[in-house]
């Protein structure tokens, strides 16, 4: 067998195993969360004999596995059960706020790199002036910002003061795309200032050192434009790490939105954790739970699958 | 293009420890490093802010404040305005300086508390797992990666969700969150120390396993651990920081600066300061902490790979 596909294989083992762990505990949730199902879909003055009634239909009575391979059967086909509280499917509900919860994701990871990318050229081309200093003293608050406080001191700024972008609620991509990206905005920047830092810093000292290789002097000598050696030569090698880095930021701000989506009053999944947790709608919390679960773990590898199909020297083992 | 540095830049860093823990203080100060290097005065500024925070907790009820829950003067009140409340009053009418004070209480003490068992549980487990290897090891590993792929706040959301809204509730969780990360950098530590002479020496003598573990690797271990502990304190600090805006971090009638911050985020229009104050509060304390939290993890010259 190729070594790629032995690593492929043996990361989708280690990804399968982890996914398993988590499952568990997510059906466990059921037995150590508050909070009865059936009290909640009766209301607490319904009669024992009824709650009971109701508790053998949901089949909570039954043994852990059996309740446990019920649950993964459902969630193979899709189907992960009724909330309890407004009825509805709760696969409906987590898709609708996944969409908005991975766009708001993909726009910080957007924006991060569109502002760390040439800052960070720069910084790196003309490192130890004051710009450097400056954005590298810069970086150190962005990321010693937490994203609640960014984002009322941006809501602040632009919503209030300025008045530029709406303060809370949302604009679904089908309903108008400018809207959208309006409602977006605030919230995208919010999340992508940490990343800014992160993504900055790395790729600053990456291209430092790769500034000092031969070939960027190579490259010089032979007279190109500072520009073009440094986005087309220089840049190229921190493609990897920068790769990497979108990857586990989009993977970070998907777990990270809760906050922002709940300051912000965004339709996410966010949103949908906290609303599900405070009502006791435990089929949601747990749907919820596993969704982002597998977002996260699927995110980081195929985050790592793109690295070894695209860095030769990963796909020798170390150990 | 411009002349060659005359600093050695640092080598590439590892992408995913350097999300981690990215080189906080890098080109803020172009000394040398090493032991005897002259603090920065972003360090000096940390330490003065953070002495400030933790006299304000140790000497919270000694001072000179009004009761943090007591009613007393005109809601909403801007700073300065009125000089026996210096930095104005919230939504209620309650001593905004006595509010940030006694809350300061709940952020560093849940911060301080979750950090020491994240090191306590994370270091022990991991040198363990690094010295014991095997399947013990790849137990933990798993564990470990199973944790890391929940985020962290819906993990909190649960757990509070589960036992109850109180300062050890929140030491549990957030030592929960803070374990894997100390596992991580215990087990790594141990597996370069596990190979080296003084260890060696030790089993040659006959020494048991336990003590191996307890006496030789883990007084080496606590180094790299506490040099990162005032990384992982910033990080715990804006996760009860998160939870209490969220309205889950400790019930609402004891102060908090994220039920500061979420108070005041009704009248964000007409009196800015109640956010800006304590969201302020927020950002000197985690700066300071990774500020201070990169020195110490370069003075003790800890490798970022080492997280690996």
């Amino acid at each position: 067998m190729s070594p790629v596909a032995l690593a492929f294989l043996q990361r989708l083992a280690h990804l399968l195993i982890v996914l398993f762990i988590v499952s568990v505990v997510t059906v466990l949730l059921i037995d150590i969360m508050p909070g009865d199902p059936a009290v909640v879909m009766l209301g607490e003055s319904a009669t024992p004999e009824r709650i009971a009634a109701l508790r053998e239909e949901l089949g909570l009575n039954a043994p852990f596995w059996e309740r446990y391979w019920e649950w993964m059967g459902g969630l193979i086909q899709g189907d992960l059960g009724t909330s309890v509280v407004t009825r509805r499917p709760v696969i409906d509900d987590i898709l609708s706020r996944l969409t908005v919860t991975f766009e708001l994701a993909a726009l910080a990871t957007l924006f991060a790199l569109l502002i760390s990318v040439p800052t960070a050229v720069y910084c790196a081309y003309r490192s130890g002036r004051l710009f450097d200093r400056m954005w590298t003293a810069a970086t150190s608050i962005f990321i010693s910002v937490p994203n609640f406080v960014a984002g009322v001191l941006l809501a602040f700024v632009f919503a209030v003061q300025l008045g530029w972008l709406p303060l809370l609620g949302w604009v679904p991509l089908s309903g108008s795309i400018t809207g959208n990206l309006r409602t977006a905005a605030l919230p995208a920047l919010a999340l992508s200032l940490s990343e800014i830092a992160v993504f900055s810093r790395v790729l600053r000292s990456d291209l430092i050192a790769t500034l000092q290789d031969d070939y960027i002097v190579t490259a010089k000598a032979k007279g190109l434009h500072p520009t073009y050696v440094l986005f087309r030569h220089a840049l190229r090698p921190s493609a990897l790490p920068l790769m990497t880095l979108s990857g586990l930021s989009l993977a970070r701000i998907i777990g990270g939105t809760v906050v922002i989506e709940y300051l912000f009053s965004l339709p996410g999944l966010g949103q949908l954790i906290i609303v599900s947790v405070s009502t006791s709608d435990l089929p949601v919390v747990q749907g919820v739970v596993i969704t982002v679960a597998i977002a996260y773990v699927l995110v980081n590898a195929l985050t790592d699958g793109a690295y070894l199909l695209v860095d030769p020297r990963t796909r020798v083992r170390s150990t | 293009m411009s002349t060659p540095r005359k600093r050695q830049s640092a080598p590439p860093l590892d992408p995913v420890a350097a999300a981690v823990a990215p080189d906080l203080a890098d080109g803020v100060d172009a000394g040398p490093s090493g032991m005897s290097r002259r603090p920065s005065w972003a360090v000096v500024g940390a330490v003065c802010w953070l002495g400030v925070v933790l006299f304000a907790v140790v000497f919270a009820s000694l001072l000179p404040l009004h009761e943090p829950g007591a009613l007393v003067g005109t809601p909403r009140t801007a700073p300065f305005v009125d000089l026996s409340d210096p930095l104005g009053r919230d939504w209620l009418g309650r001593s905004q300086l006595s509010r940030l004070v006694n809350g300061a209480r709940t952020s560093i003490l849940v911060g301080a508390g979750a950090v020491g068992l994240g090191l306590t549980v994370g270091g022990v487990l991991g040198a363990a797992a690094g010295y014991v290897r095997g399947r013990t090891e790849g137990v933990l590993n798993i564990a470990a990666d199973a944790m890391v792929s929940l985020p962290p706040l819906f993990v909190l959301l649960v757990i509070t969700a589960v036992l109850s809204q109180d300062r050890q509730t929140l030491v549990l969780g957030l030592g929960l969150i803070a374990t894997p990360a100390f596992y991580r950098l215990a087990r790594a530590s141990t597996m370069s120390l596990a190979s080296r002479d003084f260890v060696m020496a030790a089993k040659a003598m006959g020494a048991s396993p336990s003590r191996i573990m307890f006496r030789e690797l883990l007084p080496n271990v606590i180094i790299p651990l506490l040099s990162y502990s005032f990384l992982i304190f910033a990080i715990m600090v804006v996760a009860e920081g998160s939870l209490s805006f969220l309205g889950l971090g400790v019930p609402p009638p004891a102060p908090s600066w994220g039920g500061q911050l979420a108070g005041g985020r009704q009248f964000l229009s007409t009196d800015p300061h109640l956010v800006i104050v304590p969201g302020l509060l927020f950002v000197f304390t985690v700066l300071s902490l990774n500020v201070l939290g990169d020195d110490v993890r370069r003075r003790f010259d800890i490798k970022e790979s080492s997280l690996q």
